[in-house]
């Protein structure tokens, strides 16, 4: 009978040593943003061979990455690629930029501690809106894509429900 | 008897301090989107891979056209560690870690139609521990 007392005696401690270890918790959330969001409304006014590059300018601001085509720099001739609306010699195009990329970063980082297990999360999304500029400094083409929209707010629990690996 | 037991819990708990599970993910970018079958070599233009998978990540210029990369990145890291309970010090940690990526290339001629495209999925492949 003493010996029954006993063996309780150690099962209810090895629950409540079971116990405090398990609630010998932590959490932790973290929010990264970078720049500023991109006005939709704005991205929803770009038109192919219409909107100039001053006219992104005045939208969006300065972009994040700026790239210009260096065709003086390698040596072919340029020719047989200066063929489209408004194109110009490759000294003007040198210092004309071909595409801007503007950028929205957020990063949702979560972390939960327990006393043998720990868990930790980090996931980094963007919006990006990269524009290529034809030769007549007009848009020629155009992608957005709302990558912070896909960002589970929750870690692992959130991207469950949002379809996600 | 009593003693024995109390001291193999107490031995048990002094297991439990000494050891650690870590189990971190990390993921960097979105999803890749849109279907690479969709494109066709000499016939898809720059426009029809922007509709179709958006911005690139990266876009290179090479000597004869341009090329766009698009990349999702993911790690699944986790590590045991047994360390001793009382000074902290670390007797045997183990870690494993594995960072896969999805990617796309898409590559342009001067006229920006599409010379070639590659496109490479491991994301999917990483083992969850």
């Amino acid at each position: 009978m003493k010996e029954t007392h006993s063996g309780r005696s150690v099962i209810r401690n090895l629950a409540i040593a079971a116990a405090l270890g398990l609630s010998v918790t932590g959490c932790v959330m973290g929010r990264v943003y970078r720049d500023h969001p991109l006005n939709e409304a704005n991205i929803a006014r770009l038109q192919r061979g219409v909107t100039t590059k001053a006219e992104v300018l005045a939208m969006f601001g300065p972009p994040q990455e700026i790239d210009a085509r260096e065709l003086t720099a390698i040596g072919i001739p340029f020719e047989p690629f200066l063929n489209r609306r408004g194109d110009k010699p490759p000294e003007e195009r040198i210092v004309s930029a071909r595409w801007f990329r503007y950028t929205y970063s957020r990063a949702n980082a979560m972390a939960l501690l327990l006393l043998l297990f720990n868990y930790a999360e980090f996931d980094q999304k963007n919006d990006s809106l990269v524009i290529f500029f034809d030769g007549d400094n007009r848009v020629e083409d155009f992608a957005f894509r709302k990558g912070t929209e896909e960002l589970p707010r929750f870690g692992f629990l959130s991207r469950r429900n949002m379809g996600q690996p | 008897m009593r003693s024995v037991l109390l001291d193999s819990v107490l031995a048990l708990v002094l297991v439990c301090l000494a050891c650690g599970c870590t189990v971190a993910r990390t993921y960097k970018g979105s999803p890749l989107r849109g279907d690479p079958n969709k494109i066709v070599p000499g016939q898809s233009t720059r426009t029809d891979v922007l509709r179709e998978f958006g911005p690139p990540t990266q876009i290179f210029h090479q000597t004869n056209g341009d090329a766009f990369v698009y990349t999702f990145e993911r790690l699944n890291y986790s590590s045991l560690r047994v360390r001793d309970p009382i000074t902290g010090t670390n007797w045997f940690t183990y870690t494993r870690s594995f960072e896969n990526r999805d990617r796309l290339l898409v590559v342009f001629d001067f006229h920006g139609v599409v010379r070639d495209i590659a496109f490479d999925r491991h994301t999917q492949e990483i083992p969850p521990l």
